[in-house]
């Protein structure tokens, strides 16, 4: 009897069993990709740019994904804490100069806090309502950015972000100024946060949030606090959201406010189902694609010199869940 | 000792008074059945005793201690475990996810946690199967999963309601032996809602019956059997065997033909369900189609329907072919399917549900209001629910909706998935007679049941399926005279 490894896979043969066997393997096969990504990023005509936005949103889809695919719950709001770590973080950035990191903590607290408020007073609240209410929330926030235009910049954006260096001053600096460097700096952010989100979805408390996703009466009638458990998961992608927006921020020097948007929050939601909702390098690879697509498309498929990328987002994201409904990852992973 | 001992409890809904006043002490290591009528409140009474629904007044002591409109998790921590009456289980886990994840709130470290879950299948009888999907389960494995999960809280008062229900005999023998054990080798308390009488009056310590939401009789299995009022209320003046009234002979040779399947051959996705399924149904028939669980029974009555297309043979229906049809287009020609899950609108009153089929089928209102008036007449106790939502009617409430909606528009013929299940011994009678009622006024009838005994005695003939192919047909009395026959073929 085989008690240590509960859910047989079939048998697999050679080093290519091996790996389908090992998520470690797997996770292993991620990091070097995404270490030597921006060196074959432009054989498919992307940039440096490109590779950051694409890691960038993976760590947002990969943190979402606790909430939609593992806990069942559609949110159109985690844009919010995405934009509103952003903003907290270039503005405290702008004006009090102090080091970065210290400014991404800022950022990050702040949104988490926001959403463990926010979270406590809908959480009870489920399915069409929950996700009614989250837009709410989210585009308080958004109006907040573009209408408070002292603040916030307006709809012309705030400018400014610093992005010279992390580092403890007097200790150690490093570079964070070129493309590259900023880069790897995400890369170490991410490999991080994909370590814990594995562990996350396979402790206790992953295996739980599966439960609720499965049959939630049931989850409650065997002992479980299930409001609780929720409130964790939705803070636990707000956190991810955070984290990713404060990139984000970096990256463009600049913060506008679309990207508090409920339709960003969208695009969160298609990344997740496109990649393969519920499941862990799912979400990675569908922000990885959603955004590649969207940056190669608006460069190549122009129509009369006009951008439509939307339009061959829109036939893609049909296609997705018309044909391929478990996403990309879903579909080359056998049936158990 | 008693180990709970709830005192006056209410659960009222509006005006609906669902439990009224019901006092209910249960000693350790007792085996309490709660039996009535649809409708009388016993799930919702569990609802109550479990937190689900806090109640509208009264007390629920658990081991000395007040529960009463605790949230479900505390209560399930308390040590009261529950399984239900619709199967609740976590599908798209594995079945030993099912058990490990609710394990581990109760034993630590993790180690004790999998030792308990390995103890837990061997009880429940799946640990050949601890890896299988639980959607994958056959219906009586799922049912034995939920009772497991129910054992995953160390829990000392064990509620297991209608553990049997959708079951056919040797089946419910596995579980009442399941159900049994539990009691004597591992000390639990039981409470059970059941309907099968023959296994409440064999395994039960004391029955309480509800009727309305009040108890009326409480006692042992001979003092409540020999109550009149109990007769009266649930049992029905009931002779195990169900004799109708007008039991017709023969006379149906010269019908015409209105069903004929030819080979047919079903499939889930890879898996191959239906094997070269035959079977005729004539004109004003009523054909019952029994089986063991997982026969094909349910899946012959969806490719009918057009649901689980044939992917091979021919069906015809009043010498048209309709297996390449879309089911809407075959509902039109006058087919309905009372399929087994109700499938009842929760969000719509028992009338809206029971004039949804008119909707589609342009039928005038004079006509609608005259069948819907029929219905009422055959189930009046239906009346004063007209205006509930569906998810706030009991299960067999809805069951019996589910047969009238069948009913409704111009149906010429009827299939139904199961209707007995989850009523009571006095309703199923009742039921048979309505059944018997609509195919004297000329209604077609194709029955599956797991009640051998109803469906052989309302049907002209009869087919039994066994592994997905037709394995008998005859008259009714002919198998039920073949002992060794019926035995080997049902089970009973």
């Amino acid at each position: 009897m085989n008690v240590s490894n509960p859910v047989s896979r079939g048998e697999s043969k050679g080093w290519f069993g091996i790996i389908r066997k090992s998520v470690y393997a797997q996770l292993a096969i991620l990091f070097v990709i995404v270490i030597i990504w921006p060196f074959v990023i432009p054989l498919i005509g992307g940039y440096d740019g490109l590779a950051i936005e694409m890691l960038i949103f993976s760590i947002f889809a990969m943190g979402f994904n606790v909430l939609l695919g593992y806990t069942g719950i559609l949110s159109f709001g985690h844009a919010a804490f995405f934009g509103l770590a952003g903003y907290a973080m270039g503005l405290i950035l702008i004006h009090m100069k102090i080091p970065i990191l210290l400014g991404m903590l800022f950022g990050i607290v702040l949104s988490t806090l926001t959403a463990a408020l926010i979270g406590l007073l809908i959480i009870r609240k489920t399915g069409i309502y929950f996700a009614m209410l989250t837009i709410a929330f989210g585009q308080m926030f958004f109006f907040i950015a573009s209408r408070w235009k002292d603040f916030t910049g307006g709809e012309d954006g705030l400018t400014g972000i610093p992005r010279d260096v992390i580092g403890i001053p007097g200790l150690f600096a490093i570079p964070i100024e070129k493309p590259l460097q900023f880069y790897y700096f995400v890369v170490a952010i991410f490999m991080i946060a994909a370590i814990l989100k594995y562990k996350l979805i396979h402790s206790h408390f992953g295996m739980v949030l599966k439960t609720i996703r499965e049959n939630e009466n049931r989850a409650k009638m065997v002992g479980y606090n299930v409001r609780q458990y929720k409130l964790a998961s939705f803070i636990i992608a707000a956190i991810y959201a955070a984290v990713a927006g404060t990139l984000y921020g970096l990256f463009l020097n600049y913060m506008f406010p679309q990207t508090l948007d409920w339709i960003r929050s969208g695009d969160i939601v298609i990344m997740t189902l496109v990649g393969g909702m519920g499941t862990f390098f799912g979400p990675i690879i569908g922000a990885g694609v959603v955004v590649a697509l969207r940056v190669l498309i608006s460069i190549y498929a122009k129509i009369g010199g006009l951008v439509f990328w939307q339009f061959f987002m829109g036939i893609i994201f049909l296609i997705f869940v018309l044909f391929f409904p478990r996403g990309i990852w879903g579909f080359f992973q056998k049936r158990e | 000792m008693e180990i709970l001992s709830a005192k006056k409890v209410c659960k009222h809904f509006g005006s609906l008074a669902a439990v009224n006043w019901v006092d209910f002490a249960v000693q350790k290591g007792e085996l309490r059945s709660i039996i009535g009528p649809n409708g009388a409140g016993k799930t919702t009474f569990f609802n109550v005793l479990t937190g689900m629904l806090p109640p509208t007044s009264g007390e629920i002591l658990f081991k000395n201690e007040n529960i009463a409109g605790l949230p479900p998790y505390e209560v399930a921590r308390k040590g009261i475990g529950r399984s239900f009456q619709i199967t609740s289980i976590f599908p798209q886990l594995t079945v030993y996810e099912n058990l490990l994840i609710p394990c581990m709130l109760y034993y630590q470290p993790k180690s004790e946690a999998i030792n308990r879950t390995w103890e837990i299948l061997e009880d429940i009888d799946l640990k050949d199967k601890a890896h299988y999907v639980a959607a994958n389960l056959s219906h009586g494995d799922k049912r034995h999963l939920d009772i497991g999960i129910a054992l995953t809280t160390k829990p000392e008062l064990l509620l297991l309601d209608e553990p049997t229900s959708g079951m056919p005999p040797e089946e419910s023998v596995r579980t009442v032996k399941l159900v049994q054990k539990l009691k004597s080798e591992k000390g639990y308390t039981i409470i059970l809602i059941e309907h099968k009488m023959d296994i409440v009056l064999s395994i039960s310590d004391r029955i309480t019956v509800l009727h309305l939401g009040e108890k009326l009789a409480e006692g042992t299995p001979a003092e409540v059997q020999a109550n009149e009022e109990v007769q009266k209320a649930y049992l029905g003046g009931l002779d195990k065997e169900y004799k109708l009234v007008n039991r017709r002979e023969g006379n149906l040779q010269n019908r015409n033909g209105l069903l004929r399947m030819e080979k047919v051959n079903a499939f889930y996705g890879e898996s191959h369900v239906l094997h070269d399924v035959s079977l005729h149904v004539k004109e004003g028939e009523i054909v019952a189609l029994l089986g063991r669980n997982g026969a094909g029974k349910t899946t012959t009555l969806r490719a009918v329907m057009g649901l689980t297309p044939a992917r091979s043979g021919t069906i015809q229906f009043q010498n048209r072919e309709i297996e390449a049809l879309p089911a809407e287009t075959i509902a039109n020609q006058g087919i309905s399917l009372v399929p087994a899950e109700r499938r009842i609108f929760a969000n719509l009153t028992l009338a809206e549900n029971l004039e949804m089929p008119f909707f589609m089928k342009g039928i005038s209102a004079q006509e609608r209001r005259k069948q819907v008036e029929a219905f009422f007449s055959d189930f009046p106790f239906l009346i004063k629910r007209k205006t509930h939502k569906g998810n706030r009617l009991s299960g067999g409430e809805q069951q019996m909706l589910a047969v009238g909606r069948g009913l409704m528009g111009h149906v010429k013929f009827m299939m139904l998935d199961e209707p007995s299940q989850g009523l009571a011994p006095m309703i199923v009678k009742h039921l048979a007679e309505v059944i018997q009622k609509i195919n004297n006024a000329g209604m077609t009838i194709l029955l599956v049941e797991q009640n051998a005994l109803m469906a052989l005695e309302l049907a002209d003939r009869v087919y039994v399926m066994d592994k997905g192919g037709i394995v008998y047909e005859g008259k009714p009395d002919d198998l039920w005279a073949n002992r060794q026959l019926s035995q080997e073929l049902l089970g009973v």
